[in-house]
C-alpha cells in the first residue's frame, strides 16, 4: 500500500478538520437561533448569579460579544483598554513587532499577502472594540463619542491624538458592517463558533510557523511552537489577566528579540529599528519607574493645588524612606500608610471571636487569624442577598450577628472597578449605601473620611462637610 | 522588479503597522508623556551617567586590567549596586526635603538594605545547597556551569519547599526550627557553600572586554532598577491589595501560626517566603524574596536568551523584560508570587532546552547555511566539544544514572522543577501542556503537535478548565469530542508511522507527570484531610 506521505496528510487533516469545525459549527448555529432565548437565560443564569465573577474577572478580558472579545484580547491587552494601570502594563514591543516576526523572509507572496489581510482585519475588529471598551459605550455610541474627541483636538496641538482618532473613526465605519454582518449573527454575549474559529486559526498559524520555520533550528522551532502554544492557552485559560500567562513575556521578548537582532545580516535596517525603539522605550519606562508610575492629575486636582511635578518626584516612597532612614518606627509608619486602621484592628482584635465581613481594604493582613475570622465579599454578592432577602435594615444585621459577624469594613470605592455595561456593581454599592445610612443596628467605629466639624477643624468623621471622601468605614454590629 | 516591489511593500508594511501601534499605545498611556515632561530626576541621572561612563571607559581601557575581575565579581557588582541605590537615595532626599541627608541616616537605609539582601543571599546559598546535594546524589547530567547553578539552585527550593511543607504541617514552623536548619545544611554542605560563596562573590559574573555600549549600558540599567525596587521595599508592611489580602498575608499567617493554614490553592512560594520571615523574624524577608523571585528569573532567561543571542544583545532583552511595568509593579507596589513563578518556570525551560540539544544535537545549530556564507566545516569531536554549552561540568555518578538515560534524568528534573511550579500557582498548568505539546514535536513532527494540542483541547474542555468563561461558549459537548477524534487520529498515526519515538514519547509523559504529582503530591493531601473529599477541587485547592 502506498504510504500517504506527510505533506499530503497535512493537508488532508487540514480538510477534514475545517470540515468538521464549519459542519459543528453550521449545526450549532442553525440550532442557536431556535434555543436563543434559552442560551441567554442560561448565560445569565450561570454569568450572573457568579456576578463576582464576571465583575472581577471579566474586567480583563472585557464586556464585548464573545467573537471580538477573543480576536481583539492580544490588543486589549497591549493597549490596556480594558483595565488600564502600570499592574498590567506590558508595553508594546509584542503587537509593535509582530509584522516583523511574521513577514520579513517570508519568500511565498501569497501567504504574505494573506498574512498582512488577516493583520489589517485584526486591526479593524480591535480598534473601535479597544476604544468601546475603554470609554465604557456601546457599538453604536463609538462613532459619536470619536466625532465629539476629534472635534475637541487639532492636528497642530496633538498630531499622534488626532492620527489615533482619525484612524479610530475609519476602522470603525468598517467594522460597522462587519459588526452589523456576522458578529451580530454569529456571535453575541455567547455563541457557538468562537472556539471553533479560534482552535482552526491556532492550527492555521501553526502550520503557516511549520512553513515559515522549516529551515530553522530546532531549537528555534521548539521556542517559537511553545510560545504559540502556551500563548494560546493563555488566551483559552487566562480570562485576560496577563500575570496568568507570565512566562510569555520573556519567550515573547525572546522571539521579538532574535527575529529582529538574527535576521538576514543583509537586513540591518530592522535591527536598527529594533535598537532605535528599545532607546525610546528604555528611556520612557526608565522615566515613568522614577516617577513611581504616576497618573496625570485631572483639572479638578491641578485647580486644588495639586502640581504633576510633585507627584512625579516618587521615586522612593516618603513611608519606606521615613522608616528606612530610622526617623519613623513602626507604628508611626502604619499610621502614615494606613491612617486610622489603628483604632479599628484594636477594637476588632480584642473582640478574637467576632467575624468580620470585609468589603474590599487593606485591613485582612493586619487582622489576627484572618484566615478564620475574615470574610472577604468584594463584589457585594453575599451582602446583596442578604440585603434583598430581609428588606427590614435591622432584620439583616440580626441574621449576620446569628451568623456570628461581629463588624463590617468596607472599601469606600468599591464599585470604582465596576466596567460592565450594566454597572452591576454600582447597583449593588447604591443598596449597600441605602442599607448603612441611618441604620441603628450599627456603630461607625472607625473611618478615614475626612470632614470640617462645626469650628471648622479638619476630623476624621461621617457628619460635615467632606474635606477628603477617604477610602473605609468600619462598622460595629450592636 | 517583483522582489523589489515586495520589499519596499513589506517594509512600508512593517512601519505603517509600527506606527500606528506606537501612536496607540501612547494614546492609550499619557502616563508616559506626563512623566517624561515633567521628570525630576535630571541630576540623579547625571551622576549614574558620570559613574557608568567612567566604569565603562575603566573597563575598555587597559590601565585597569588587573582590577577587571574585582569589578566584575558579585561583590564589585554589590559595590556598585550600593552605589547606584546611594545616589538615587541622596537625590531623592534632597528633592522631597529641601535638604542634604546626612550620612549616618544614608548608611543606616542602606545598611537595613543590605542586611535584608544579605539574608536573602543566605537562603538562596542553602537553597542551592540542597539543590547540588540532589543533583550530586541522584543525577549524572551536565549542564554548562552558570546554568547549572540556576538548575541546582531551582532543585533545592524544590526540596526545601517539599520539607518545610512537612514541618509545617507538624507545627513546627518555627525560628528555632528554621534557622538551625539553614545553618546545617550549610554546615554539612560546607565544601559546596564555600565553592558556591566563591563563584558568586568573588570570581568574575560576566566577562567585561565582551561588553560594548549596548550591553553595559543594558546592565547598568538593569541595576538601576533593581536599586529603585529594593529601597522601595524597605518596610515593615507589604503595600498592594493582592499582597494584603493574600500574597503576603498567607505567609504571614503561616509565621504567625507556625504551620499550614488552611484552605487556599497550593503556596510553596508562600512557604518559602514565612521561611524567611521566620527565620529571621522581619516581613521585610517575605517582601524581599517574593521581589527576590523576578531578580533571580533575570538570571535563568539571560542563559535562554544566550542560546541565540550573544551576551550584549541578550542583556538587552533582560533589560526590555525588566523595564516592563507590570514587572516593576510587582517587585515593589503589589507582591505576588507569580516572580517566583516564572524564576521556576524559567529555569524548567532551560532544562528543557538542555534536554533538547540531547535528543537534537543540532538543536542550536541552524539547519542550511547558504553557499556564499559557508565556513570552514567545524568537525565535531565528541570528547573535545565546546559548543554554545561551553564549560561543561565533569559527568559525576548519580544513583540514577544506572537506570536513566540523561535525556531521561532531565525529563526527572524537569518534571521536579514544573511539579515546584504547579504548587507554586495554578497556572502552571499552561506550561505543562505545551512542555507535553513540545514532546509530541520533538517525537512525533508536527503530527505529533496536532495530536498533543487536540488532545489538550479535549482535556481542557471535558475538565472544564475554562470554567470563568464557559457560560459563554455553546456547543463545546460536540467539539470536545471532534478534538479528541482528531487527537487520536493523529496519535494514531505517530504510533503507526514512528513506533520507537512514540513509545519514548509515552515513556518521558508518564516520568514527567509523575514527577510533577510527586512534588506537587502534599497539596492534595493536605486538601483531603481538610474536606474529606477527593475531586478535581481538591486536588486543585479550588474547593
Amino acid at each position: 500500500m502506498k504510504i500517504i506521505n506527510t505533506v499530503n496528510y497535512k493537508k488532508l487533516l487540514s480538510l477534514f478538520l475545517f470540515g468538521i469545525c464549519l459542519f459543528n459549527g453550521i449545526v450549532a448555529h442553525a440550532f442557536q437561533s431556535d434555543t436563543l432565548s434559552n442560551k441567554e437565560t442560561s448565560i445569565k443564569e450561570e454569568i450572573y448569579i457568579s456576578s463576582d465573577v464576571r465583575e472581577e474577572l471579566h474586567r480583563y478580558i472585557g464586556y464585548e460579544e464573545v467573537l471580538p472579545k477573543y480576536i481583539s484580547l492580544p490588543y486589549d491587552i497591549i493597549m490596556n483598554t480594558n483595565i488600564a494601570g502600570p499592574f498590567i502594563d506590558i508595553g508594546f514591543f509584542f503587537l509593535l513587532f509582530l509584522p516583523i516576526l511574521l513577514l520579513i523572509g517570508l519568500k511565498n507572496k501569497l501567504l504574505k499577502g494573506l498574512i498582512a489581510l488577516l493583520m489589517i482585519l485584526f486591526l479593524i475588529i480591535s480598534i473601535p472594540t479597544g476604544y468601546r471598551s475603554n470609554k465604557i459605550i456601546t457599538v453604536d455610541q463609538v462613532k459619536t463619542t470619536v466625532s465629539i474627541e476629534l472635534s475637541q483636538v487639532t492636528f497642530i496641538e496633538a498630531p499622534l491624538v488626532y492620527l489615533k482618532l482619525q484612524i479610530t473613526k475609519l476602522a470603525n465605519e468598517i467594522y460597522q458592517s462587519i459588526h452589523t454582518n456576522i458578529i451580530e449573527v454569529f456571535s453575541g454575549e455567547g455563541d457557538s463558533i468562537t472556539y471553533t474559529l479560534t482552535f482552526l486559526f491556532f492550527l492555521l498559524a501553526f502550520f503557516l510557523l511549520t512553513s515559515r520555520l522549516k529551515n530553522a533550528s530546532m531549537g528555534k522551532q521548539v521556542l517559537s511552537y511553545f510560545f504559540l502554544m502556551y500563548s494560546f492557552l493563555w488566551l483559552l485559560l487566562g480570562a485576560g489577566v496577563t500575570w496568568y500567562g507570565i512566562f510569555m513575556l520573556p519567550l515573547g521578548m525572546i522571539l521579538i528579540g532574535v527575529g529582529a537582532l538574527k535576521t538576514n545580516p543583509q537586513a540591518k535596517f530592522f535591527k536598527y529599528t529594533f535598537l532605535t525603539i528599545s532607546m525610546v522605550w528604555i528611556i520612557s519606562s526608565t522615566a515613568y519607574r522614577f516617577a513611581n508610575y504616576p497618573l496625570p492629575l485631572s483639572q479638578t486636582e491641578i485647580s486644588a493645588g495639586y502640581e504633576q511635578s510633585k507627584l512625579n518626584t516618587s521615586a522612593i516612597h516618603n513611608g519606606p524612606l521615613m522608616y528606612g532612614l530610622g526617623r519613623m518606627d513602626k507604628s508611626r509608619l502604619m499610621e502614615f500608610l494606613f491612617p486610622q486602621y489603628g483604632p479599628v484592628l484594636t477594637e476588632v482584635n480584642r473582640d478574637k471571636d467576632a467575624l468580620i465581613y470585609r468589603i474590599g481594604t487593606y485591613f485582612n493582613y493586619f487582622i489576627e487569624r484572618n484566615n478564620e475570622r475574615v470574610f472577604q465579599d468584594n463584589q457585594l454578592t453575599n451582602l446583596d442577598r442578604y440585603i434583598k432577602r430581609f428588606p427590614n435594615k435591622l432584620d439583616v444585621v440580626a441574621e449576620m450577628k446569628r451568623n456570628g459577624y461581629g463588624y463590617i469594613i468596607l472599601d469606600i470605592n468599591v464599585a470604582s472597578i465596576d466596567r460592565t455595561p450594566d454597572a452591576s456593581l454600582r447597583k449593588k454599592a447604591r443598596d449597600l449605601g441605602i442599607f448603612l445610612v441611618n441604620n441603628t443596628g450599627l456603630e461607625v467605629i472607625g473611618t478615614d473620611r475626612v470632614v470640617l466639624n462645626e469650628e471648622g477643624q479638619r476630623v476624621y468623621g461621617l457628619s460635615g462637610q467632606v474635606v477628603n471622601k477617604g477610602t473605609f468605614i468600619a462598622y460595629k454590629l450592636k | 522588479m517583483i522582489a523589489r516591489l515586495d520589499k519596499i511593500l513589506t517594509i512600508g508594511f512593517c512601519l505603517l503597522w509600527a506606527a500606528f501601534i506606537f501612536i496607540d499605545y501612547w494614546y492609550y498611556h499619557p502616563n508616559y508623556s506626563v512623566s517624561l515632561e515633567y521628570f525630576q530626576y535630571f541630576d540623579t541621572m547625571l551622576i549614574l551617567s558620570i559613574i557608568g561612563g567612567a566604569i565603562y571607559w575603566a573597563i575598555n581601557g587597559e590601565k585597569l586590567d588587573k582590577f577587571l575581575n574585582y569589578l566584575t565579581n558579585g561583590i564589585g557588582i554589590y559595590l556598585l549596586f550600593i552605589l547606584i541605590s546611594g545616589v538615587i537615595l541622596w537625590t531623592h532626599y534632597a528633592k522631597v526635603s529641601q535638604e542634604t541627608l546626612d550620612f549616618l541616616s544614608g548608611l543606616t537605609y542602606l545598611g537595613k538594605m543590605s542586611y535584608i539582601l544579605l539574608a536573602c543571599y543566605f537562603m538562596i546559598a542553602v537553597n542551592y545547597a540542597l539543590g547540588d546535594l540532589i543533583i550530586n546524589t541522584f543525577f549524572d547530567i551536565s549542564f554548562k556551569s552558570s546554568v547549572e547553578r540556576i538548575v541546582k539552585l531551582g532543585v533545592g527550593m524544590a526540596l526545601y519547599c517539599l520539607f518545610f511543607t512537612i514541618i509545617a504541617a507538624l507545627g513546627l514552623f518555627k525560628m528555632y526550627v528554621i534557622l538551625p536548619f539553614l545553618v546545617i545544611i550549610l554546615a554539612i554542605r560546607w565544601k559546596t557553600t564555600i565553592a558556591f560563596i566563591k563563584a558568586t562573590l568573588f570570581k568574575p559574573l560576566i566577562a567585561p572586554k565582551g561588553l560594548n555600549i549596548i550591553g553595559f549600558v543594558s546592565f547598568f540599567v538593569i541595576l538601576i532598577f533593581i536599586s529603585l525596587n529594593v529601597l522601595a521595599n524597605v518596610r515593615p508592611f507589604p503595600f498592594g491589595f493582592d499582597a494584603l489580602a493574600l500574597y503576603l498575608n498567607v505567609p504571614n499567617l503561616i509565621s504567625q501560626q507556625g504551620g499550614l493554614i488552611d484552605g487556599f490553592s497550593p503556596y510553596y512560594w508562600s512557604i518559602f517566603m514565612a521561611s524567611g520571615q521566620t527565620a529571621f523574624n522581619q516581613v521585610e524577608m517575605s517582601i524581599a524574596l517574593s521581589a527576590g523571585g523576578g531578580v533571580l528569573s533575570l538570571f535563568a532567561i539571560y542563559e535562554i536568551t544566550r542560546k541565540w543571542l550573544a551576551v550584549n544583545f541578550s542583556l538587552l532583552i533582560v533589560l526590555l523584560f525588566y523595564s516592563l511595568p507590570l514587572i516593576n509593579y510587582q517587585s515593589f507596589r503589589d507582591a505576588k508570587i507569580d516572580l517566583g513563578l516564572l524564576f521556576i518556570l524559567s529555569t524548567a525551560f532551560l532544562v528543557l532546552i538542555r534536554w533538547l540539544s540531547i535528543e537534537n544535537e543540532d538543536a542550536f545549530v541552524k539547519k542550511i547555511i547558504p553557499a556564499s556564507k559557508k565556513k570552514k566545516k567545524i568537525v565535531k569531536d565528541k570528547s573535545k566539544t565546546k559548543s554554545l554549552q561551553s564549560e561543561i561540568i565533569t559527568k559525576k555518578e548519580g544513583f540514577l544514572a544506572a537506570r536513566f538515560s540523561e535525556s531521561n534524568q532531565l525529563i526527572i528534573v524537569l518534571g521536579i522543577l514544573t511539579g515546584l511550579a504547579l504548587g507554586i500557582k495554578l497556572t502552571t498548568l499552561l506550561f505543562i501542556f505545551a512542555t507535553l505539546t513540545i514532546f509530541s514535536f520533538v517525537k512525533g513532527g508536527t503530527i505529533g503537535f496536532v495530536a498533543n494540542f487536540a488532545l489538550t483541547i479535549f482535556i481542557v474542555l471535558i475538565g472544564e478548565l475554562d470554567t470563568s468563561l464557559r457560560a459563554y461558549h455553546f456547543g463545546v459537548a460536540n467539539l470536545q469530542w471532534v478534538m479528541l477524534l482528531l487527537g487520536l487520529i493523529s496519535l494514531g498515526y505517530v504510533w503507526y508511522k514512528r513506533k520507537e519515538q512514540f513509545i519514548s514519547l509515552v515513556s518521558i509523559a508518564v516520568i514527567y507527570i509523575a514527577f510533577i504529582a510527586l512534588v506537587y503530591a502534599p497539596w492534595p493531601i493536605k486538601n483531603y484531610h481538610e474536606t474529606g473529599k477527593l475531586s478535581v477541587e481538591t486536588i486543585t485547592g479550588k474547593r
